[in-house]
């Protein structure tokens, strides 16, 4: 079966900047593939190269076969982007917006009518259709860009943070619709920073990180690759320093250990047992514990675990 | 051709939004030609003068409102619209012939306002000269909206494109035929005012809606218009091909 985008050795430099670095990635047909990565990642760089937008400063990407610099135009035929910042001339309407991507897209007569009207209805826009795009609120200009790609159910729809600014209704709404995409027949990527996101309608999971693939699978898979069944966050009331951490990793037998400033990040087997052992270790090197909590993990903490640093800090 | 003309239509669906700015454009205008033609045209000892002013006056307007709609392709690019439009399934091409002859007929259409008043003041001689007319001006749109639009994509900034274009048209307002004629010029005038575009739009305009012409003859100005027209797109369709592609308009 042909994969549906097969992203080889790309990089993408702006000048000196390098945004995507050697990046290989295979998306398969009808999958639901996150890209995951804090902002300046080079997610968007990623996404705007297999769109035809931009052209790879080496590399190559294929989108169902066909090279997006090679064969841009029949690239553009199959796929369709919805934009991280919505994109709109902010003196159109709402329903000039969504009609006129409809007939950019080929659709005409009643199919396109009855797709805006349908897609409009669902996400709450129908009552908003003849407000101009600047006099909508953030959340509803995003609802705007996502609607574009479900009127158009492009053979691969890229999502760029689809749910950002969306209220948790909206949010679940456009979750249910961008799986519909795929029972549909639609491939889809999504780019999030949102860990839940990923974890809720991803099949597989790519964690990029200072524009390098840090590594690829489903989130369970993902998860599976954190040393030890539990992780423990401790929270101390001072910044912890190396040898303390080293010391307390080989106390409780931890098999990593992560830390920044005051908070503490155990990947170890049965946690529980081995709390009371830290807080009295801690407390032999004059660190007060404020918190404890034990978790199984999630994909924060398989990039905090890849990369050191969480992807809510922007990974900075 | 389907991409070309829903971007043309994306252009000029822009109009409408833009009442306040051409009810300002067009107070002005009517200042313009009502206080200052009529005063100006009781100094300058040339017969029909105020036909000339009124024609001149138009030609400057059509002249502005195609550096505005032309510079208007900076916003969209500021505002991210062109990765977008290059995500659509429209052949580039098409893109940016769409957004070219898109900004000439935004401006032919935004002084169309400007034209009727003229219009009623000066008569209409012959429907074929008012439709050769328009045409001329939409020639003329092109061009300077398609020079606008090489320089806008060149700069990549709206700042400096918003001062260059503004020397730009002080200093080609001035140096033309717009005002008076050749003749009555001083000599370094002449040489700036005969190789400028504006002098020759107005001329040709002149030529078709009043039926003289004061400084070049018709067949001068009309080829130098269409090639004004055909040399701008061509080189404005080059560059934005050039500037798009690889995102270097970023």
């Amino acid at each position: 079966m042909v994969n549906a985008i097969e992203i080889e050795e790309l990089t993408k430099y702006y000048g000196k900047v390098k945004a995507v670095d050697s990046l290989s990635l295979t998306i398969r047909d009808r999958e639901i593939f996150g890209l995951l990565g804090p902002n300046g990642a080079g997610k968007t760089t990623t996404i705007l190269t297999i769109a035809t937008v931009l052209k790879p400063t080496s590399g190559t990407v294929f989108v169902y076969g066909y090279d997006v610099t090679k064969q841009p135009d029949k690239v553009r035929k199959i796929i369709g982007v919805s934009f991280q910042e919505p994109k709109a001339l902010h003196v159109d309407k709402v329903i000039e917006i969504l009609t006129w991507h409809g007939r950019a897209c080929g659709l005409s007569g009643q199919e396109l009518k009855g797709r805006v009207k349908e897609v409009m209805d669902r996400l709450g826009l129908w009552e908003h259709k003849d407000k101009l795009f600047m006099e909508l609120s953030g959340g509803f200009k995003k609802r705007v860009e996502v609607a574009k790609l479900l009127i158009q159910k492009p053979k691969i729809a890229i999502f760029d943070e689809p749910t950002a600014q969306i209220d948790v209704i909206g949010r679940h709404e456009i979750w249910r619709a961008i799986r519909e995409l795929r029972e549909g027949g639609s491939t889809l990527m999504i780019a999030t920073n949102n860990m839940n996101e990923a974890e809720v309608l991803c099949d597989r999971v790519a964690i990029i990180h200072k524009g390098k693939l840090v590594t690829v699978g489903s989130p369970n898979e993902l998860k599976d690759k954190i040393p030890g069944g539990d992780v423990v966050e401790i929270i101390v009331d001072k910044p912890l320093v190396k040898d303390v951490v080293d010391e307390l990793t080989l106390t409780v037998k931890a098999s990593s250990a992560r830390y920044m400033n005051n908070k503490l990040i155990l990947y170890l087997d049965k946690g529980e047992a081995a709390i009371p052992r830290i807080i009295e270790k801690l407390g032999e090197h004059n660190y007060y514990t404020r918190q404890v909590r034990m978790k199984e993990p999630t994909l924060d903490d398989v990039f905090f675990y890849f990369t050191g640093v969480r992807l809510l800090e922007g990974g900075s | 051709m389907r991409g070309m003309f829903l971007i043309i239509e994306k252009d000029l669906r822009k109009i409408r939004r833009y009442k306040f700015f051409i009810t300002m454009r067009y107070t002005w205008f009517i200042i313009q030609v009502l206080v200052f033609g009529l005063a100006i045209s009781k100094i300058v000892a040339l017969k029909d003068f105020y036909r000339y002013y009124l024609v001149g006056v138009y030609s400057s307007i059509l002249f502005l409102m195609s550096i505005y709609t032309g510079y208007d392709i900076i916003s969209e690019a500021e505002y991210g619209l062109f990765d977008y439009y290059l995500s659509l399934p429209i052949p580039r091409k098409e893109f940016i012939m769409g957004k070219i002859i898109g900004s000439g007929m935004s401006s032919l259409i935004y002084t169309t306002p400007m034209l009727i008043t003229i219009l009623s003041l000066i008569g209409v001689n012959s429907l074929v000269n008012l439709i050769l007319a328009l045409f001329s001006a939409l020639l003329f749109s092109l061009g300077i909206s398609g020079l606008i639009i090489s320089i806008t994509m060149m700069v990549k900034s709206g700042d400096i494109s918003d001062i260059l274009f503004g020397a730009i048209s002080t200093l080609l307002v001035r140096l033309s035929t717009v005002y008076y004629p050749i003749a009555i010029m001083p000599d370094y005038y002449k040489i700036f005012a005969s190789i400028n575009p504006l002098s020759h739009a107005a001329e040709l305009l002149r030529f078709l809606l009043i039926g003289e012409y004061y400084s070049f003859p018709p067949e001068i100005t009309i080829t130098l218009l269409i090639g004004l027209a055909i040399g701008m797109s061509s080189i404005a369709s080059i560059i934005i091909e050039k500037v798009i592609e690889g995102g270097v308009w970023r």
